[in-house]
């Protein structure tokens, strides 16, 4: 029997085959300590965790395979031909179907998921493999949506335990460099042989508990069905009588046509904090709206130049809704819009 | 209140998506144009500057059936999200039967969602409303974003008097019918009561 170290590949042969107990041993290339112990009954390679490792092995993932948890034919034929084309081998998940389960079986070494997956959002599904220790080696990936490609965009704060994220409309320049980095990155031992059906894990500290194969309980989420309904034909059968007419109906008054008028100055008690915020949201608003903008202005140091009408407007807007005293006394909107770009500006190097 | 025409025998209510700027008022009243049965329809009007935002309202009439022999008519409607589009905002609430309050998940917009159900609540007032006497329900659009807050602290900033409340993505139509039903059969209950 052999195992493989981790931290250099040498294969190790070993005399005893270790039953309950693990077994301690030294590497002889690298002279790395490692403890053995035998893992009964997985479909993977024979491998090893190094004394310097950070984690301990679990049964072994297929470096080559990559699986999706994604909604839409043509998201997943995108992330199809992107995978198969760099060697990879792809496995989906539907909706339905329970992604533990199969992660559990297919032992994928990225799993590509949906952020709005059907029965359970992406980033629990990162969660819950994180805490896994049998899985939580699989690098994920989370497959988030875009409303508008070039207004609309923001670094999110939180990944919930996931490695990366990828928008939709990035899968083909996007994923696989991704996905490679995550391999990268992983100092996660190589299978090299065939699977035999004995495993022997080695690992510097005590191994972990082995695979505990727990069903995973996902709340249906309160939103219903993950179809909606097309018509409201039926929703209100005990409150309606059915009468199917067709009904067109004109505009409303032209009265709502009038552009809104100044608004009016609003002495609000609640002082500097209400200010404060106040001055938040407009420039966040104006961002929301002016996103092309806001990066020239910051990228050419001409925020205020590129963005005075609506920085006016917007002060215009703060004057009239924030007592005067505060107004006179501290500059809550200048120092807003200041410390968003300076957030923006680092946000912006982040990426670069 | 519903608009009663005895003559032409009909009820029309008036449904209002309140909430912040881009947080998906707009596209929750597309997709039920576009899903809704064409006999069920009227036109869709949609006032938007070129930067797509809402400058005035969207505004969507819907037909459902009758209620002792009227028909009933929804109107939906959406309002500019902008902070600065308040004036407009208290306009379309002129009149409102029930509220659907669409709130932007991410973290960054969380600011933003309080604001704009404060100025629910406030512009509802100044007309002689409570919005704890309205049919209101709270819709948590775009869930599918990574930055997505968790619907419990949602609820617990958002939605302390427990309405109830619906996860969102709105451009591929998840919840979007959930909340128009729910909201439609509050307003229709209340009517009922009043009739």
């Amino acid at each position: 029997m052999s195992a493989i170290c981790p931290k250099c590949q040498n294969v190790l042969q070993l005399e005893q085959i270790p039953l309950r107990k693990d077994v301690q041993m030294t590497c002889a290339v690298c002279q790395a300590a490692l403890r053995v112990s035998l893992v009964v009954g997985l479909d993977s390679a024979p491998t090893a965790g190094a004394a310097s490792g950070s984690r301990p092995s679990s049964p072994a993932l297929n470096e080559k395979r990559v699986m999706a948890a994604v909604e839409g034919e043509a998201s997943n034929e995108m992330i199809r031909e992107v995978l198969t084309t760099e060697g990879f081998e792809w496995v989906t998940v539907g909706p339905g179907q329970d992604i533990m389960t199969r992660l559990e079986k297919e032992r994928p070494a990225v799993l590509i998921v949906d952020v709005g997956f059907p029965e359970i959002h992406g980033f629990e599904i990162a969660e819950l493999i994180r805490k896994r220790s049998d899985l939580k080696e699989i690098g994920v990936i989370l497959l988030a949506s875009i409303y508008d490609k070039t207004r609309y965009k923001r670094e999110p704060d939180s990944l919930y335990g996931a490695d990366d994220y990828v928008e939709r409309h990035h899968i083909q320049d996007q994923l696989l460099s991704k996905i490679h980095r995550i391999l990268g990155t992983r100092s996660r031992p190589i299978p090299e042989t065939a699977p035999p059906t004995e495993t022997v894990r080695t690992a510097a500290e005590p191994p972990p508990q082995s695979p505990i194969r727990t069903a995973t309980a996902t709340q249906p989420r309160s939103s219903g069905p993950s179809e909606p309904a097309m018509t409201l034909d039926g929703v209100f059968e005990d409150l309606l009588e059915k009468e199917g007419k067709t009904t067109v109906e004109k505009a409303p008054a032209e009265d709502l046509k009038k552009p809104p008028p100044k608004p009016k100055r609003v002495e609000d008690p609640a002082a500097h904090e209400t200010a404060k915020r106040l001055a938040r949201i407009i420039i966040s608003d104006i961002a929301l709206y002016n996103q092309r903008a806001i990066e020239e202005g910051i990228r050419n140091g001409t925020f205020y130049e590129v963005l005075h009408e609506e920085i006016d407007e917007g002060k215009k807007l703060y004057e009239s809704r924030v007592p005067s005293a505060i107004v006179v006394s501290t500059d809550y909107y200048r120092e807003a819009i200041d410390d968003f770009i300076e957030k923006r500006k680092a946000e912006m190097q982040r990426r670069a | 209140m519903s608009f009663i025409n005895y003559s032409a025998r009909e009820i029309n209510c008036k449904i209002v998506f309140y909430g912040p700027g881009l947080g998906g008022k707009t596209t929750n009243l597309q997709y039920i144009y576009k899903k809704t049965n064409p006999e069920s329809k009227g036109k869709m009007i949609s006032l938007a500057t070129e930067s797509e935002r809402t400058l005035f309202f969207d505004f969507l009439p819907l037909a459902l059936g009758t209620i002792k022999g009227f028909k009933v008519r929804f109107h939906l409607y959406t309002v500019p999200g902008q902070v600065f589009y308040d004036a407009s905002r208290k306009l379309i609430l002129k009149g409102v039967d029930g509220v659907v309050f669409v709130a932007d998940s991410q973290a960054e917009r969380l600011e933003a969602n309080i604001e704009s159900v404060e100025n629910l609540r406030k512009n509802l007032q100044e007309q002689g409303y409570s919005l704890d006497g309205l049919p209101f329900v709270v819709q948590y659009n775009k869930r599918d974003l990574p930055s997505a807050v968790s619907v419990e602290e949602l609820n617990q900033t958002l939605n302390p008097k427990g309405a109830p409340f619906f996860e969102a993505v709105a451009p591929q139509g998840r919840g979007v019918f959930e909340t128009l039903k729910e909201i439609a059969k509050q307003v229709i209950l209340q009517i009922k009561k009043g009739s």
